[in-house]
């Protein structure tokens, strides 16, 4: 069982202390994962990490994947990828991320994008 | 006993209020083509405040975005037919804005859908279209997919934005003044999300 709270920067993970890059946003749990969300407002203009923003960790901290770059930009900054502005599981209890426009279905075992489905 | 097919008189009823619904229509795309022509003088987006607005071909803006819908498909649906965001025949601009701007905007969305899209429109034409027409009219006016069951404040700073008119599309007639959001977003600009119609919307 992992608390993180919004904003936080680290957080326990089976009685290890992880350090996380930038604040997190949310997380969810999904069998033994926990999967967070970070913050995009914090990372470097230009930084790639910014649209792979969400990260799974298994339940001692250690980092199991972080999401792939699912490939969609900006037509004002065409080298980075949209960042995931939220993250949630569904009723059958499938992984999703939002960025601008569409809804991305995440493999929780790999972090590799299966699915899309467009939203406004 | 009531019949399944309406009467004449109730037949000529909704034909009136659909040519006066046509009216209506035809009336905001020209106050939204009023306020572009405005915004090419450079009397809405001060150039010293916001840079000068750079002409985007009208086609290069529905392309682009063309390509992000197929790129945010399944393969399966990627090839099918996307249509077109801006108005053609419309000027479509892009400009800076910077940190500190009078330009109010919001975000209209689902309840299930997302609050950080990158399609914004002025405060003041949402109120205007809402009132005239309540959600429904939001919807037409902006080609939305569905009528907007919420609204959040949008304050962007330090980005780019493309301004253009709606084009008609599936949902509805277009007309309506929209501004997308061509830098990355960024989550501070946008606010919480009401029920549209609650009094802090």
């Amino acid at each position: 069982m992992v608390d993180i709270e919004e904003g936080a920067r680290e957080a326990m993970f089976g009685g290890n202390l992880v350090r996380f890059e930038q604040p997190a946003v949310e997380y969810v749990e999904d069998e033994g994962r926990i999967v967070v969300l970070f913050n995009s407002d914090f990372y470097e203009v230009g930084d790639m990490m910014v649209g792979r923003n969400v990260v799974a960790y298994g339940e001692d901290g250690n980092e199991l994947w972080r999401v792939e770059d699912h490939g969609l930009r900006r037509p004002g900054a065409p080298d980075v990828p949209d960042a995931f502005f939220d993250i949630r599981l569904d009723e059958e209890g499938r992984l999703w991320g939002g960025t601008p426009g569409v809804e991305l279905m995440i493999d929780p075992e790999t972090g590799k994008i299966l699915n899309a489905e467009p939203r406004w | 006993m009531k019949s399944g097919l309406i009467g004449r008189e109730e037949g000529e009823q909704l034909r009136q209020a659909a040519l006066a619904r046509k009216d209506e229509l035809r009336e905001t795309s020209q106050r939204m083509t009023a306020l572009m022509d405005r915004a090419r003088a450079d009397e809405e987006f001060d150039p010293d405040e916001f840079g000068q607005p750079r002409d985007v071909s009208t086609e290069k803006a529905n392309e682009e975005h063309a390509e992000r819908i197929r790129n945010r498909r399944s393969e399966d649906r990627r090839n099918e037919a996307v249509e077109p965001a801006y108005q053609v025949g419309q000027p479509v601009y892009d400009f800076k804005i910077g940190d500190k701007s009078d330009l109010e905007f919001v975000r209209v969305t689902a309840r299930n859908g997302g609050s950080s899209g990158e399609f914004i429109m002025r405060r003041q034409d949402y109120e205007r279209i809402l009132e005239d027409g309540g959600p429904a009219a939001v919807r037409d006016v902006w080609s939305l997919p569905a009528e907007p069951e919420l609204v959040l404040p949008v304050n962007p700073a330090d980005t780019k934005l493309r301004v253009g008119i709606a084009a008609a599309n599936q949902f509805g007639s277009g007309g309506g003044l929209q501004f997308e959001l061509i830098n990355g977003l960024r989550r501070s600009w946008f606010g919480k999300p009401v029920e549209i119609g609650r009094s802090n919307d």
